[in-house]
């Protein structure tokens, strides 16, 4: 028999959805030591969104998905000296790295998507 | 009869696609003692660091959710438990004032690489009561009377493609 319930999908509303121009990945040029470097996208949604911020924080080829590495400094298992930061308005998606080493991270690939639909007002 | 489970999704829009998920749990043994210039045996933040394989071959963005009571209780993958320590401040072997330090209880870092998913567990958790001595000449601060608090971290990670 098959399993109603799994037309219960209505993909007009039911789910976070992806806009291929509001994600995609980047490179953020650091200029500035032990500061706040960022770049701004653009999204223009009228509402805050939904979204998703990861960086290759190191260059090792390791994207970190949590906004919290900084806390790495006393640790056996690596420093990352970097800090990802985000923030979002109605019109605007502003990502970025703070304590960061120009000669060490002259630029961070970071990768994001902004979701659509839902979010604050 | 049409078999439903074969229906696919037409979306004018992408979405995420989950691509490897699994359950990564880390012992980690609390607070380390550190020393360091002006300093000996502060209670620093440990990091302890677990891996497994990337079975999908290519790095992609991770959302998870961890637990350090036994999967009572769940935090956001980002979220970040502090607690505060009492520190009795000590100088010339008279006490002087209580201090208090906030501290990490626990959080959590997690990322991958084409190969390889990392986790993090991050936390310099210890007895909450200790004490800091500052002697002359060098009035040096060494704490003492503080034992590293073990935690177990269950992180559950679902991991889609970024792009």
């Amino acid at each position: 028999m098959a399993d109603l319930t799994k037309l219960g999908y209505y993909s007009q509303t039911n789910f976070l959805k992806r806009d291929d121009g509001l994600s995609g990945g980047t490179v953020l040029s650091i200029t500035t030591a032990q500061a706040f470097n960022s770049i701004t996208i653009n999204h223009n949604l009228g509402y805050i969104p939904f979204y998703t911020y990861a960086a290759e924080l190191s260059g090792s080829g390791i994207i970190w998905s949590t906004q919290v590495t900084r806390r790495n400094l006393q640790s056996a298992a690596g420093s990352d000296e970097l800090q990802m930061f985000s923030y979002a308005t109605t019109t605007t998606l502003t990502l970025g790295i703070t304590n960061t080493d120009p000669p060490k991270n002259a630029s961070i690939d970071i990768y994001y998507v902004i979701y659509l639909d839902y979010g604050g007002a | 009869m049409a078999n439903l489970d074969l229906l696919s999704l037409l979306s004018s829009h992408p979405i995420d696609k989950i691509v490897q998920s699994g359950e990564i749990v880390i012992n980690h043994p609390g607070a380390i003692a550190e020393s360091g210039s002006g300093y000996s045996n502060f209670p620093a933040i440990r990091t302890v660091q677990s891996t497994t394989p990337n079975t999908y071959g290519r790095a992609g963005i991770i959302r998870g959710v961890y637990s350090t009571n036994g999967g009572t209780t769940w935090t956001a993958i980002d979220g970040v438990i502090p607690y505060t320590q009492q520190v009795a401040l000590y100088v010339d072997n008279v006490f002087n004032s209580n201090i208090y330090a906030g501290a990490w209880r626990s959080q959590v870092a997690i990322g991958a690489s084409d190969t390889t998913v990392y986790c993090r567990a991050i936390s310099d958790l210890a007895t909450a009561v200790f004490r800091v001595d500052l002697n002359a000449p060098s009035y040096n601060a060494v704490y003492s009377g503080w034992s590293a608090i073990a935690q177990t971290f269950i992180v559950k990670w679902w991991m889609f493609e970024r792009e």
